[in-house]
């Protein structure tokens, strides 16, 4: 899949998304769930090491 | 020397994700600034969970959505173009994502459901199969029981219950001692490795 393909599906699938849905996605921030922080700390590295990989692979032509 | 906190909870990210627009967190991270990524995961990290969690209530399946949504989502956060929000648009990863778990979760039910039929029904007719047949079948046994014998006890055990016994997640924790969550993740860990084993066990039977 290219770049090109993979954002027309991101953007087409958010824009159906209903007040109702975007609602639902707003409650995530009030669900009162514990959170292992060292899940959050390990993933947040592990975005981070992808971020920069990916920041600073040249891309193919 | 006194441990760092990590750096997704100090103060300077805590305002600059209070403050910063979406885009200009997003132009951040392009430029590959940690501050700009962290204020981002801040932002929306007990979104994503909390949303996650509401539709699949077990913690392990849980991690391993979050896990997917947010590296889908910096992956092709350059993808984001601000025609909709940042909100709706890390929704529909996450949605789907979900949603997609819960396909998988199901489609591995069956396939669980559907071997274990064909077991029973080849245990009852193994009488008269050909003898190829019974090879087969008698190389799959051997893999199960392999694969059985690496797993603890408490996850055989509760497998045993779950499958053989038809007990409830709450009778099960009660029996193994553990919580419906930790249940939960050891009967999905333990059907996807016996799934494995029987396409391996087959496979190799050709």
């Amino acid at each position: 899949m290219n770049g090109d393909e993979k954002t027309g599906r991101t953007e087409n699938t958010t824009m159906e998304a209903s007040m109702e849905e975007l609602r639902e996605f707003l409650e995530g921030d009030l669900v009162g769930v514990r959170v292992d922080p060292e899940f959050k700390e390990r993933l947040r590295r592990k975005l981070w090491e992808l971020v920069r990989a990916r920041n600073t692979t040249p891309a193919k032509s | 020397m006194p441990r760092q906190a990590p750096f997704s909870s100090t103060s300077e990210v805590r305002k600059l994700a209070a403050q910063a627009s979406d885009r200009e967190l997003v132009e951040g991270i392009l430029r590959s600034s940690e501050r700009h990524f962290n204020a981002l995961y801040e932002r929306y990290f007990q979104r994503v969970y909390g949303f996650v969690y509401l539709r699949l209530r077990n913690r392990s399946d849980v991690e391993e959505v979050v896990q997917e949504v947010f590296t889908v989502a910096y992956r092709s956060v350059g993808a984001w173009k601000g025609t909709s929000s940042l909100s709706s648009w890390l929704y529909g990863i996450a949605k789907n994502t979900a949603n997609n778990h819960i396909r998988r979760s199901k489609a591995q039910d069956l396939r669980v459901e559907r071997a274990k039929n064909e077991l029973v029904r080849s245990h009852e007719s193994a009488s008269q199969c050909t003898p190829e047949d019974a090879l087969n079948l008698h190389r799959c046994e051997e893999v199960l029981r392999e694969r059985l014998l690496s797993v603890s006890a408490w996850h055989a055990e509760a497998f045993r219950l779950r499958h053989f016994e038809d007990l409830s997640i709450d009778e099960i924790a009660e029996r193994v001692s553990r919580s419906n969550d930790a249940v939960r993740s050891s009967l999905y860990r333990t059907k996807k490795m016996l799934v494995e084993a029987i396409d391996s066990g087959l496979l190799a039977a050709g």
